[in-house]
């Protein structure tokens, strides 16, 4: 059965797009991804279940596409453009506590990172979804989950300077 | 001194994935060992570097054509137009109220009937429901109605597309969320071309409507907001036919 998800989807594009630019790094390379979730989200419309969350549902097709054109390209992750970044940190938005300079350093981090780590850090922590909401996405165990983001966020803060030194990368708490 | 507790358990504490039991636990753990408390903070400044990194995105414009994409419909080439700033004061007051967005899987859109005709997957036009139908045809601007279910409907603005078709704003809100959507007057009825979820149940993040609204009107060309007086004697010319 076909449902109204044109709505939905509509509302949806903006974080879509912020999904797609966080784990691709390219504002041009998030859009078309978005445009072709579009085509297929609505192609595949009678199989979102009702009553589920579609956020994860376009999510998982998303990232589905981003994984198949990383393995078109042969490349592992971003390519990311500091330039390009920078004229999309916006006035709106920019928290205070954040220079420009930090901004870029958190971005080029976030390309950084592993992409199977990435995509768990964005699911979580950018997109808000819960563990298991996270694996249902990926399709990978739980546990699974909660050991990459937990390095993914020790690497994040190493790489911009916010461990105060403490943690090293896989290091034990002391 | 080690730790007891893993990252792996500290963040699921902070990302409130324990349950009450281990939380008190980690938190008694955390009062008198410093170095759990700073590996908690150091999982909490983490997410928060991430939301602020990519906070901007949910207020840029949508571009056009992704909005196209996502209603199923092909993208006008070449002939987008700016979009003027062309709302007055209260609409964008209007708006402002409307700003705290979510996305909601149930509750409006049984007003809407989709036809199933045309579209991709099934999605196509949609004509409005009877009841919404009658109100898009004799509602000014800034009326609050009430529908038979206990909605609020009110008309936002009056405009005319790009080829001169009477079109009207419009927001439906009940207990379940609200919709904000775009009607245009075709031969027979009211062609809803465009909506979206609004509301704060649901438990959505917020977003921006403001930035997918916008990138519509452009896509179809819609003009200056029409005076009431205007509006008036369009909606009269209609229920005279």
């Amino acid at each position: 059965m076909s449902v109204d998800i044109g709505y939905e989807l509509v509302g949806m594009l903006p974080r879509l797009r912020r999904f797609a630019r966080a784990i691709s790094g390219s504002a041009d390379v998030a859009d078309d991804l978005v445009q072709a979730t579009c085509a297929r989200a609505l192609a595949a419309a009678g199989s979102w279940q009702p009553g589920t969350r579609l956020d994860s549902w376009l999510f998982r097709i998303l990232r589905n596409l981003w994984i198949d054109r990383l393995r078109r390209l042969g490349t592992e992750g971003p390519q990311i453009d500091v330039d390009e970044r920078r004229d999309l940190v916006g006035d709106r938005g920019e928290p205070a506590m954040h220079s420009r300079l930090t901004l870029e350093r958190v971005y080029k981090a976030i390309a950084a990172l592993p992409a199977d780590q990435r995509e768990v850090l964005v699911i979580v922590c950018l997109e808000e979804n819960s563990y298991q909401e996270a694996a249902d996405i990926l399709d990978i165990p739980i546990g699974t989950v909660m050991s990459r983001l937990a390095r993914a966020r020790k690497r994040l803060m190493a790489l911009t300077g916010q461990d105060g030194g403490t943690l090293s990368e896989g290091g034990t708490v002391r | 001194m080690t730790s007891k507790f893993t990252d792996e358990e500290l963040m699921a504490y902070v990302d409130g994935e324990v349950d009450d039991a281990k939380a008190a636990a980690i938190e008694a753990a955390a009062a008198a060992n410093p170095g759990i408390a700073r590996t908690i903070d150091l999982f909490a400044r983490s997410r928060l570097t991430v939301q602020e990194a990519y906070a901007s995105v949910l207020h840029e414009p949508v571009p056009p054509h992704l909005v196209a994409s996502a209603l199923g419909r092909p993208a006008a080439e070449g002939n987008v137009v700016a979009f003027p700033s062309r709302w007055p004061s209260t609409f964008a007051i209007a708006l402002a109220a409307a700003a705290c967005l979510a996305i909601m899987i149930s509750g409006v859109a049984g007003y809407f009937a989709w036809t199933g005709t045309g579209g991709v997957g099934g999605i196509g036009l949609a004509s409005a429901s009877p009841e919404i139908s009658g109100l898009l045809g004799t509602a000014p601007s800034g009326a609050e109605e009430t529908l038979a279910d206990g909605s609020a409907f009110h008309v936002v603005g009056s405009f005319h597309d790009r080829n001169e078709r009477f079109c009207r704003e419009f927001e439906v809100s009940g207990e379940a969320g609200g919709s904000l959507a775009v009607a245009c007057r075709t031969d027979s009825d009211w062609s809803v071309e465009f909506a979206m979820r609004t509301g704060t149940a649901g438990g959505y993040e917020p977003a921006s409507s403001t930035a997918v609204l916008d990138s519509y009107l452009a896509q179809i060309g819609a003009g200056e907001i029409l005076s009431s007086d205007e509006e008036r004697r369009l909606l009269d010319e209609q229920t005279r036919e």
